[in-house]
């Protein structure tokens, strides 16, 4: 029994534990592949995660040669929005291109 | 009459985030507009959230973490995945459970569920738990009150307080 009264009780249906842990930073990443175009990689960076041409081709470059780069880091639902906006225009426009979210926290073996 | 209100809520959540040339509607969104829908801001007043605050740190989330877009593009902002889930799961369950409307309250207990959302974040810094909402929604047991009367399932008009609830109160005051 710790200081919390509750733990008296049943317990059932009775769990109160409220973590309040700080959301944390995603990155949304690129993965590279050997069929979706690096002008259609570049176009995403700039279209959806609103990059400017000369930072977009050097995103894209990164992807191209070091496997994955990190187009964007945002809350978790925008992270995943992103995601899912990339990977419908990427299907649309027939690229395989893969697109993923973690945690900006988590090591990332190109960082 | 209370689904009017929802939907008031929702519609000011878009407009809001227009207005602030947001690329995104988010959770948080809604959650700012549900600040002002009398049912929800019921439940989190009552559940003793410092609306205040809340409606502060939903500011500086915006200000932080909402990606802005260019003034002169008239482009409409896009509701994220958490956006749609949220609404989606609160109609399923109105529907589920065979409550006659939709309102706010619904929206809020949703909001609660969304993994690493500054909107779960935030109310759960008020100190108030899932639990705490759904049983003053449920029963209209309110937090922290500590008169000694039995009474489970009362209305909400009458304040009610069991073991569990004092005890709560008790490890709330401790956190």
């Amino acid at each position: 029994m710790g200081e919390h009264d509750q733990d008296f009780d049943s317990g059932l249906a009775t769990e109160r534990h409220t973590v309040t842990k700080k959301p944390r930073p995603w990155n949304v990443l690129l993965h590279n592949d050997d069929y979706t175009t690096m002008d259609f990689v570049q176009t995403v960076l700039i279209t959806i995660f609103h990059h400017n041409a000369s930072s977009a081709a050097q995103l894209m470059l990164q992807v191209h040669h070091k496997g994955k780069a990190v187009a964007g880091t945002y809350t978790r639902d925008i992270a995943e929005t992103k995601q899912s906006e990339a990977m419908v225009v990427a299907r649309k426009s027939g690229h395989p291109l893969k697109c993923t979210v973690e945690p900006a926290s988590a090591p990332s073996e190109n960082e | 009459m209370s689904q009017q209100t929802l939907r008031f809520a929702i519609e000011s959540a878009v407009r809001e985030a227009e207005a602030r040339h947001h690329e995104y509607v988010t959770v948080e969104h809604l959650l700012f507009a549900l600040l002002f829908e009398p049912i929800a801001r019921d439940v989190l007043a009552s559940c003793g959230a410092d609306m205040t605050e809340l409606q502060v740190d939903l500011e500086e989330y915006f200000e932080a973490h909402v990606p802005k877009i260019a003034d002169d593009t008239s482009e409409d902002p896009k509701q994220t995945l958490g956006f749609h889930r949220v609404l989606e799961k609160a109609i399923l369950h109105v529907q589920s459970c065979g409550k006659a409307s939709i309102d706010g309250s619904d929206v809020l207990i949703q909001m609660q569920d969304e993994t690493e959302s500054h909107a779960a974040f935030l109310v759960q810094k008020q100190g108030i738990s899932k639990m705490d909402m759904l049983e003053y929604i449920s029963h209209g047991v309110k937090k922290d009150t500590d008169e000694g009367e039995d009474g489970e399932g009362a209305s909400p008009e009458h304040e009610t307080d069991d073991e569990e609830e004092s005890g709560r109160a008790g490890s709330s005051k401790s956190r």
